[in-house]
């Protein structure tokens, strides 16, 4: 593991504008998204590249449309509850139907916004854009992630979401030892089949810990770790099943329709007698606080993961 | 003598709005009928379009932004020559090149594929933008009912459209006053439409969207002010060719049936426009 303290804001700011040097039809749309949106550097520098709309979600989403029809690359990034929900419909419609080549940014999504409250907090917004056609999901937890993932969304020609993590994350493998690829997962770690925790976002070191502590109590585990959410590396997620006793999801987002559904949809017709247990937020769940105190309070901290799976396997 | 042209073929768009509901059933007759003679005053002298090269980057764009009137816009590419006229026969069903709304995957010259409505006007705003960041001289068209008023994302785009100087954008209102639950103003009033575009920073021209000549003058007289965004509010009649239907809320959905009265009406209404224009030898 190694910890840096790199803001993933500014990574995604940082590559951005390289991005945007290279390539000309390159733009970064704000909705008055600010520092937040790590655009700032790109707005300094390549000025005639950088859009403001204002705040007005549905209509920044139809302008990208329209650029992107012309050729441009726009790169919109907005809170993530306002882009993805606020101004859904012209995502889907005018983004996922119509194929267009834009990338939306869902910047500070999850519980980033933990203090702020359920109306800054996105614990739906995987659950909206997986299900939009031609939409390449990515859910990045560390700087290395976000850094491939936006990489990686300009290389595709289509419409991509990137759900955009705040906090400074510790990252589960030295980069050397990652080889990012739109539509893989990668094996965090390997000590035997029995469980099976397979993680996307910002909660992949707290999966990697749990599957340590699980490992030194003589469990054989695996961890796996999926940042692109849609389309799903169903092959790793096969190969690590076929063999289990268990499978635990883990994620910063709802149970419903996020990565954990993910999974069950790609598993559901597979004949193997072994339950999958989604690990997220459960529905309903509105609270405040500090970041990792109220990912704890949802249980989804390692430690708390740790006793969530005994309970399930000691039984 | 241009406007003679365009007339007859407003005239054929019609014919081709009207057999395509008689033979195919359900469509929205009356919101095609009430923007025709915009359409192809736009594409039969105003807008500069390639029929061999439906995609060419430089082209004036048209969005439909009220995309349910789809009829009248399929009719037009037709008589333009982007599709054949048979392809009407496919509407209503399954794997129709023509479905309710207009799609750009399917249909050649369709510039975005819409339906939702108050998406249209954002859509052409970027389109806008993007042909002033290329320096490019091509224009924008987005035509709205004025039901979708309603929208909010409408006056988003309007805020946005002044704010960034789109004079290469146009906005047209097919102001037909008549929405599915009854006149746009007992559902909710948009009151003088002339009056809150041009508090967005747009200019305004008010005309009678069924009289070529005056939509002629109004289009070639873009931008109306350089540097704003210009808005064409057309004052127009729902079903406007079908005297029995005219005005009457009735017939913004049509499903006559083949051989009904109502059938017979239309066609003989068509037939009789042509003899009177001299059209019929």
């Amino acid at each position: 593991m190694t910890v840096k303290q790199r803001n993933p804001r500014d990574v995604f700011g940082e590559v951005l504008l390289e991005l945007g040097r290279e390539n000309d039809s390159i733009m970064a749309v704000s909705c008055d998204s600010g520092a937040g949106s790590g655009m700032n550097p790109f707005k300094q520098a390549l000025p005639h590249q950088y859009l403001e709309v204002g705040i007005n979600e549905q209509n920044a989403i139809g302008v990208c449309a329209g650029l992107a029809e012309g050729g441009s690359i726009p790169v919109v990034s907005a809170i993530a509850p306002f882009i993805s929900m606020r101004a859904f419909e012209q995502v889907r419609n005018d983004l996922g139907y119509a194929n267009m080549n834009v990338k939306v940014i869902g910047s500070s999504s999850g519980l980033s916004h933990s203090a702020l409250g359920s109306t800054h907090q996105a614990i739906e917004d995987l659950t909206l854009m997986r299900v939009i056609p031609n939409m390449v999901v990515f859910n990045p937890g560390d700087c290395y992630e976000v850094e491939m993932s936006l990489r990686e969304a300009i290389k595709h020609k289509g419409p991509v979401y990137i759900r955009m993590p705040r906090h400074p994350m510790a990252e589960p493998l030295d980069e050397s030892q990652r080889h990012f690829k739109l539509g893989k997962g990668e094996i965090l770690m390997n000590t035997g089949d029995e469980i099976v925790i397979a993680v996307s976002g910002t909660l992949t070191v707290d999966g990697l810990m749990t599957g340590k502590i699980l490992d030194e109590m003589g469990y054989g585990v695996k961890v796996l770790n999926f940042t692109t959410v849609k389309p799903l590396d169903t092959e790793l997620l096969y190969d690590a099943y076929k063999d289990a006793k268990y499978l635990f999801t883990l994620e910063e987002h709802s149970q419903i329709g996020g990565f954990g559904s993910a999974v069950l949809e790609a598993l559901g017709s597979v004949k193997h007698g072994v339950p999958i247990h989604i690990v997220g937020i459960t529905d309903g769940s509105i609270n405040t606080g500090p970041y990792r105190e109220l990912l704890d309070a949802y249980g989804l901290t390692w430690e708390k993961v740790v006793d969530r799976i005994l309970n399930v396997i000691q039984k | 003598m241009q406007i003679e042209t365009i007339e007859r073929k407003a005239f054929e768009i019609r014919k081709h709005i009207v057999h395509t509901v008689i033979n195919n059933g359900d469509g929205h007759a009356g919101p095609s009928l009430s923007c025709t003679d915009i359409l192809a005053t736009l594409y039969f002298d105003i807008m500069d379009v390639r029929v061999d090269e439906p995609k060419w980057s430089d082209r004036d764009r048209f969005v439909l932004s009220a995309g349910h009137k789809c009829l009248a816009l399929y009719g037009t590419l037709i008589e333009k020559g982007f599709e054949k006229a048979d392809v009407l026969e496919t509407y209503n069903q399954l794997g129709s090149k023509v479905p309710g709304h207009p799609d750009m995957k399917k249909f050649n010259g369709v510039d975005f594929s819409s339906g939702a409505l108050g998406h249209g006007l954002p859509i052409g705003a970027g389109m806008a933008l993007n042909a002033k960041l290329k320096g490019e001289k091509n224009r924008v068209f987005v035509l709205m009912g004025d039901g979708e008023q309603g929208e909010g994302s409408n006056w988003e785009a309007a805020m946005f459209a002044s704010h960034h100087g789109l004079d290469n954008l146009v906005g047209i209102i097919d102001r037909n006053g008549l929405q599915i639950n009854g006149s746009t103003r007992d559902v909710l009033d948009t009151r003088d439409l002339r009056e809150k575009y041009s508090a967005f920073g747009w200019s305004v021209k008010v005309v009678d969207g069924h009289n070529i000549e005056e939509l002629l003058n109004t289009f070639q007289s873009i931008p109306f002010q350089k540097g704003k965004p210009s808005m064409v509010i057309a004052n127009t009649i729902k079903s406007k060719g079908m005297p029995f239907a005219e005005g009457n809320v009735k017939y913004h959905h049509w499903n006559p049936g083949k051989n009904s009265q109502e059938s017979k009406d239309a066609l003989d209404a068509l037939e009789r426009y042509a003899n009177d224009k001299g059209w019929i030898k």
